[in-house]
C-alpha cells in the first residue's frame, strides 16, 4: 500500500513536470485511436451480419458464422492456395536473390561497374506498380511487346503472358524480383560496408580462398540483417501485394492468380460483403501477427538476432 | 586493398568471378532495357511501335504523344491531384511523425512504454482493409483526396526511425538547457528541430515517394474520375489498352501520329519523372537514413 502510493505520487510528479511532452504525444495518439484502433474495433463485424444501413450497433451478432462460411467457400480455398503458392515462390526465389546480388557485388573489382549496377537495379523499387506494369506491358504485350516481337522474329508464336495460366505466376515472381531486389541489395550492401576490411585482408593472408571468404566473412556479416528481413518477410506470408496482382491480372487468370487481397477487394468493396471480407481480413492479419511473433522467437533462439 | 590481383586467383575463382560479372550485367540489362524501350516508344510515332520496330532508340523522333497528353483533361487533372497529395500529404506526414517521435524518444515521457506499445502494435497487426474502408466512408472522405492523406498520415516504421534518431541525442543536452532556464518549446525549436534536419530530409523523401505512388487506397476510396491521381489515370489507360490488344487492328489509328501505345508510354515516363528527379537524393540519403534508424532503442 505504502509503496504503491509513493509510486503513484512519483508518477504524478513526473507527469506534472512533463505535461508538455505528454500532451504532445497524446495529440498524435488521437490519430492512432481514430485511424488504427477504431478499425481494429470494427473488426468485430466479422462476428456480425453487418449491414451498412443498420450500422455497427444495429447489426446482429452471428458468432463464427462468417468464418464457417469462409472456410467452406471453394472460392476462398482457391485464393488461399494461390496466395500461399505465389507468396511461397516469392520467398523461396525472391528472398535469396538480393543476398546473392549483394555477395556478388561485394566481390566486383571495378567500383564503376558496381555503382552502375546498383543505381540501375535500385530505381524500380521507387516506382509504383502501375508504372512498372505499364513498362512490363511494353515488354510482354502479345502484339507489340519487345519480347513477343523477338519471339515472332525468331519464328515462334507470340505468347499472351498475362492471360496465360502457365505464365502468370512466373511473371508475378520474376517482376517482383526485378522490381524489388535492388532495394534489398542496397540494404545488404550497407550492412557489408560495416564489416571491417581488415578481416578480409587477414583472411587473404591466411590463405582463405574466395569461396571461404564469402562463406566465413561476407555471409556472417549480413546474417543479422538477413534475419530481420526474413522475420518481416515471413509476417507478410499472406500478403502477395495487392497492387501488383490487381494491375496485372484479369478474369482469365483468376484460377492461378487471384489472391486474398484482390478477392477481398472484389467481394468486400465492389460486392459489399463486409462481414465476410472482414472475417477474411482478420484471419489474414492474425496469421501475420502469429508468424512475426513466432519467427522472431524461433530465430532469436537459433541465431541470437531478432526484431526485439 | 583487400582485393587480390585478378591473376593471383585460382582457376575456379576466376571462373566464378567471370560468371558473377555476367550474371550482374545480365540482371542490370534486364532491369534497365524496358525503361529505355518505354522512353523510345514515347518519342516515336505510333506506326513504328505497332510494327514492332522501336527498341532502344526512337524512330523519327516526335513529341506528339506528350503534346496530346496535355490536351487530355483527365491526364492533366491526374497530375494535379497527385501533386496535391504529394505536397500536402508529405507535409502532414512529417509534422505528425515529428510530433510523436520526439516525445516517444524522451525517457522522461510519462507512460512512455505504454505509448510505444500502442504505436508498435499497429505495425505488427495490420489494419483490415474493410474496416478502414468503412471508416473512410463514415468520415465522409470517399472521393476526396484527403482519403489518401489522413488514413496514411503516419507510417509507423518511418516514425520509429525518427524516434531512434532523437534517442541518440543525449538527455544531458536538454537537462543542461533546463537548468539554464529554457522551456520545453525552446528545447524543441532550438535543439531538436535543427538537429533533425538529416533524418527529416531522408524520411521526407520516403514519404514523398509513398504519396506520389499511392495507389491501393486510390483504387478503394476514389471512384470519381475528376479525383483520380495519375496512378489511377494510368491504370485506366492500361486496362483499356489491354482490351484493345485483343481486338483486330484498326488501320486508321495505326497510321495516326500518337496512338494508344505512344500515349501510354508518354504518361508512364511523365509519371516517373518526379521519382527520377529526387532519385539522386534518395541514393544519398537512403543508406544514411538506415544507419540512423539502426540505432537500437
Amino acid at each position: 500500500m505504502q509503496s504503491s502510493t509513493s509510486r503513484f505520487s512519483s508518477f504524478q510528479k513526473q507527469f506534472s513536470k512533463n505535461r508538455f511532452l505528454f500532451f504532445m504525444a497524446l495529440s498524435v495518439l488521437a490519430w492512432y485511436a481514430i485511424f488504427r484502433y477504431i478499425p481494429y474495433y470494427w473488426n468485430l463485424i466479422a462476428f456480425k451480419d453487418y449491414q451498412y444501413s443498420l450500422g455497427f450497433a444495429g447489426s446482429p451478432w452471428v458468432g463464427f458464422d462468417n468464418f464457417r462460411a469462409l472456410f467452406r467457400d471453394p472460392l476462398f480455398l482457391r485464393v488461399f492456395r494461390n496466395t500461399l503458392v505465389i507468396s511461397g515462390l516469392k520467398i523461396a526465389i525472391g528472398f535469396p536473390f538480393p543476398i546473392i546480388l549483394a555477395i556478388f557485388l561485394n566481390e566486383v573489382f571495378s567500383s564503376t561497374f558496381k555503382k552502375t549496377i546498383q543505381t540501375i537495379t535500385f530505381v524500380p523499387f521507387f516506382i509504383s506498380w502501375v508504372i512498372y506494369a505499364s513498362i512490363l506491358f511494353s515488354v510482354l504485350s502479345p502484339s507489340v511487346g519487345m519480347l513477343n516481337v523477338l519471339i515472332s522474329r525468331l519464328g515462334g508464336e507470340p505468347i499472351y503472358f498475362l492471360a496465360s495460366e502457365k505464365w502468370f505466376r512466373p511473371i508475378l515472381v520474376i517482376s517482383d524480383i526485378t522490381k524489388q531486389s535492388g532495394y534489398f541489395t542496397v540494404i545488404y550492401m550497407a550492412a557489408l560496408a560495416g564489416v571491417d576490411e581488415e578481416i578480409f585482408e587477414a583472411a587473404i593472408c591466411d590463405g582463405a580462398n574466395l569461396f571461404q571468404r564469402i562463406w566465413h566473412i561476407t555471409i556472417p556479416g549480413i546474417a543479422p540483417v538477413i534475419t530481420i528481413l526474413f522475420i518481416l518477410r515471413l509476417g507478410q506470408l499472406l500478403t502477395v501485394g495487392f497492387e501488383q496482382v490487381y494491375i496485372l491480372y484479369s478474369p482469365m487468370v483468376y484460377d492461378v492468380g487471384d489472391v486474398i487481397e484482390t478477392f477481398n477487394y472484389r467481394q468486400g468493396i465492389l460486392g459489399g460483403r463486409f462481414s465476410y471480407t472482414t472475417a477474411l481480413g482478420l484471419f489474414k492479419s492474425s496469421i501475420g501477427f502469429v508468424l512475426v511473433i513466432t519467427s522472431n522467437w524461433v530465430l532469436k533462439k537459433l541465431t541470437g538476432h531478432g526484431l526485439w | 586493398m583487400r582485393r587480390l590481383k585478378f591473376k593471383n586467383y585460382r582457376l575456379s575463382e576466376k571462373l566464378f568471378i567471370f560468371f558473377m560479372h555476367i550474371f550482374l550485367l545480365l540482371f542490370g540489362v534486364i532491369c534497365i532495357f524496358p525503361f529505355i524501350n518505354v522512353l523510345a516508344r514515347s518519342l516515336s510515332p505510333e506506326f513504328y511501335i505497332q510494327q514492332g520496330q522501336v527498341w532502344l532508340w526512337p524512330i523519327r523522333l516526335t513529341l506528339n504523344a506528350y503534346v496530346k497528353i496535355f490536351q487530355a483533361m483527365g491526364i492533366v487533372s491526374g497530375f494535379k491531384n497527385s501533386t496535391f497529395v504529394a505536397i500536402v500529404g508529405t507535409s502532414i506526414n512529417l509534422i505528425m511523425s515529428f510530433l510523436i517521435a520526439y516525445p516517444l524518444s524522451r525517457k522522461r515521457l510519462p507512460l512512455r512504454k505504454t505509448f510505444i506499445f500502442i504505436v508498435v502494435f499497429t505495425m505488427l497487426f495490420p489494419t483490415g482493409i474493410i474496416p478502414m474502408y468503412l471508416l473512410v466512408k463514415k468520415l465522409g472522405l470517399m472521393n476526396s483526396l484527403w482519403a489518401l492523406i489522413w488514413p496514411y498520415a503516419i507510417t509507423t516504421f518511418n516514425m520509429i526511425i525518427i524516434k531512434n534518431y532523437f534517442q541518440a541525442i543525449p538527455e544531458s543536452l536538454e537537462e543542461s538547457a533546463f537548468i539554464d532556464g529554457a522551456g520545453e518549446l525552446t528545447i524543441l525549436f532550438k535543439i531538436f528541430v535543427p538537429l533533425s534536419k538529416p533524418v527529416i530530409s531522408a524520411i521526407g523523401l520516403f514519404y514523398l515517394i509513398f504519396n506520389w505512388n499511392i495507389f491501393m487506397p486510390a483504387v478503394f476510396f476514389i471512384t470519381h474520375p475528376s479525383k483520380y491521381t495519375i496512378q489511377v489515370v494510368l491504370r485506366d489507360i492500361l486496362t483499356q489498352h489491354m482490351l484493345e490488344d485483343q481486338l483486330p487492328f484498326d488501320q486508321a489509328s495505326l497510321m495516326s501520329l500518337a496512338g494508344p501505345e505512344a500515349i501510354q508510354a508518354a504518361v508512364t515516363i511523365l509519371a516517373m519523372i518526379p521519382i527520377l528527379i529526387i532519385y539522386p537524393f534518395i541514393q544519398k540519403y537512403f543508406t544514411r537514413g538506415m544507419m540512423i534508424g539502426s540505432v537500437k532503442g
